[in-house]
């Protein structure tokens, strides 16, 4: 009883802090003392990734795993999400008097973000069972096929606006944006996600993901129900995948197939690995640097190369695409390996003797 | 009826090419044990250097009707360089990682292609680009059933190469060190078979093929080459590979086949033509549950 108390004033606090900040932005942004896109760029875009980062480190770093299809929990989330507030919750939301507006839209997005998450980890299910069977290269190239199947599935629902359906290939438009700018939604799931993964690796079910990551034969000969925790694992990414996908929808207030391109799956991947698979802080690190690395380049000066000009905004992807092969060549465990950075690691610790 | 024959027709002209490509996965698999996820995209580059030969007139290829041999030099071309990308490839990315786990390979063969693609992006550019040999392309009518000049020659030369490779690898010194390394990469060195020499030829061999694919596809069906090109039949040709058994080339061939074929048949049913690029992974999940050895592969107990 007193550690739910304790739990409910930490979530308290937080929520109290990340109303300041998102204030405290508004008003920055309101004052124009910060360019809107500098602010979108360096502070809710990486917010967003580093979510999609810790989730799919809980399925490739930490259960070992290695799902390339991330992309296509985020899609699932955010069109069953943007569904649910199209059709069904927009016109009650336009009920409630003006004053208590922001409240209402705040409640139904929650909901909204409920619907999204369990829709993805019910995805993650799907996905997960049948994967369960694969190892290695063979459930990357197969979670990327679901991946795709995923997008493939939303890009041919036609009808939206009378009739249900998704909007197809154009996208699904006109989703209602209750997210607003999107900061304090983002930032609430980054922590959530975060705290969520973090607490859960202290328990013991944590160390059975840690257990199946390692050895899975040994594990399974240990009584840990592999099959269990590899599900289980693809159900909590996908989760918060999904719910990600909901603020993203709700914020953009346009849900296009392009959104969840393998492209998306490979970025998301490039932060686990970079970052070390097995390390939240190095996801939470990664995820956030290099977003902002890549949202940096829009604002580089363009240059001429090969008698064309080119935008290093174009040179995205490529930035990606080496940072993993030099990470693989150089730096296999990542950045940060299996290590966590907390207080603890910046206390002064006596090495104790080592046992003979 | 003819409608159906016409299917399969097409079928096995898409199956033909995934075959080609496939076959390049599949030898460096039994090599290497490793995905050259970065497979699909040397198939995209072989169609722009066969843009490059057209757009520059290389061969004669400016005129309205080049001649036999300016094709047969634009393939040749194109394999030429896409080997000596495969090389680079393999020298620059893939060694240092050889000795990691296989996980570490694939991942760097994923940024290995997207780095391709994205460099192909940056230097070609989004916007569709074409290499169709007029001459060829025209369609021919053999008793209801239409096929081009073209897709007659990349069939028969795709199944020329596979015969070729297998003579190449069952009868030649460097075929049986092939068969070595495959086997046992370690005692194949102690052997004195030369072991970077032989996966070097098999990425050499493997871009080679696929970078005929790419030219024959884009020359020949006059697909529209953009940097995305190579990466859906990339993925299907690994599929055809799965799906005939990883490592075995006849394998990848039928698998190429029946692949092409199957696809072939979804994309004529109008209900289902917009999941054609769907089919094929549904494939490789249903393939690697029941039958994860392949149509022709061999069942082989996972060490622990």
């Amino acid at each position: 009883m007193k550690r739910n108390l304790v739990l409910v004033g930490y979530m308290a606090i937080t929520v109290g802090i990340l109303l300041g900040a998102d204030a405290f932005v508004s008003y920055l942004l309101s004052s124009e003392r910060l360019n809107l896109a500098y602010y979108r760029a360096y502070i809710q875009v990486p917010l967003y990734y580093v979510t999609l980062a810790v989730s799919l480190n809980l399925i490739n770093g930490i259960t070992g795993q290695f799902s390339l299809g991330h992309a296509g929990f985020v899609c699932v989330g955010a069109y069953l999400s943007a569904g649910f507030s199209y059709y069904y919750s927009e016109g009650w939301v336009q009920n409630f008097a003006p004053s208590v507006q922001p409240m209402a839209q705040g409640a139904f997005l929650f909901v909204a973000a409920l619907i999204g998450g369990l829709s993805a980890a019910g995805a993650g299910l799907l996905v997960g069972i049948p994967c369960l069977r694969l190892r290695g290269d063979y459930l990357a190239i197969a979670t990327l096929g679901f991946g795709e199947i995923i997008r493939i599935i939303f890009e041919n629902t036609q009808a939206q606006g009378e009739r249900f359906g998704f909007g197809g290939a154009r996208g699904f438009n006109d989703v209602p944006m209750w997210a607003g700018n999107g900061f304090f939604w983002n930032a609430l799931l980054a922590v959530a996600c975060i705290a969520v993964c973090r607490n859960f690796l202290k328990s013991t079910h944590g160390l059975a993901f840690l257990a199946v990551r390692e050895d899975e034969v040994a594990a399974e000969a240990m009584g840990i129900n592999t099959t269990r925790y590899k599900t289980l694992a693809f159900i909590i990414g996908a989760a918060f995948a999904g719910m990600a996908g909901t603020i993203f929808a709700h914020q953009e207030g346009v849900v296009a197939p392009r959104s969840f391109s393998v492209e998306i799956s490979i970025m998301v991947v490039a932060m686990v690995v970079l970052g070390g698979q097995g390390s939240i802080t190095g996801a939470i690190v990664a995820g956030a640097g290099l977003t902002a690395l890549s949202e940096a380049l829009r604002f580089m000066p363009k240059f001429e190369a090969i008698g064309r000009e080119f935008s290093p905004s174009d040179l995205r992807m490529v930035v990606f695409a080496l940072v993993l092969i030099l990470a693989m060549i150089f730096r296999q465990q990542g950045l940060f390996g299996h290590r966590e950075i907390g207080w603890k690691s910046f206390r002064f610790r006596r090495r104790k003797p080592e046992a003979a | 009826m003819e409608q159906y024959l016409q299917y399969v027709v097409n079928g096995v002209q898409q199956g033909a090419i995934y075959a080609i490509i496939a076959v390049g996965y599949t030898m460096v698999y039994g090599v290497l044990r490793m995905i050259n996820f970065a497979h699909g995209e040397v198939y995209m580059l072989g169609a722009f250097v066969a843009h490059l030969c057209v757009i520059n007139g290389l061969y004669g290829l400016g005129s309205d009707n080049p001649p036999a041999w300016g094709i047969a030099a634009m393939v040749l071309t194109c394999m030429a360089a896409c080997m000596a990308i495969g090389i680079l490839i393999e020298r620059l990315a893939y060694r240092p990682v050889r000795n990691a786990p296989r996980l570490i390979a694939l991942i760097t063969a994923i940024g290995m292609s997207f780095l391709l693609q994205n460099l192909a992006l940056l230097w070609f550019q989004a916007s569709p680009k074409y290499a169709s040999v007029e001459s060829v392309s025209r369609s021919l009518s053999l008793g209801g059933i239409s096929i081009s000049l073209g897709q007659l020659i990349l069939l028969v030369s795709s199944l020329g190469m596979m015969f070729v490779l297998r003579i190449l690898v069952m009868k030649t010194n460097f075929g049986r060190g092939m068969r070595a390394v495959s086997e046992d990469m370690g005692a194949a060195s102690l052997m004195g078979v030369n072991v970077d020499k032989v996966i070097l030829g098999t990425f050499a061999i493997g871009a080679a093929l696929a970078g005929a694919g790419g030219a024959m596809t884009a020359a020949f069906v006059a697909s529209p080459i953009t940097p995305y090109f190579g990466f859906m039949p990339g993925l299907k040709a690994f599929v055809s590979a799965v799906l005939g058994g990883i490592g075995n080339i006849p394998g990848a061939v039928l698998g190429g086949l029946l692949l092409g074929v199957i696809e072939a048949f979804v994309a004529g049913n109008p209900a289902l033509s917009p999941y054609r690029d769907a089919v094929a992974f549904a494939v490789l999940i249903l393939v690697l549950m029941v039958r994860p050895a392949g149509l022709l592969g061999r069942a082989t107990a996972e060490k622990v």
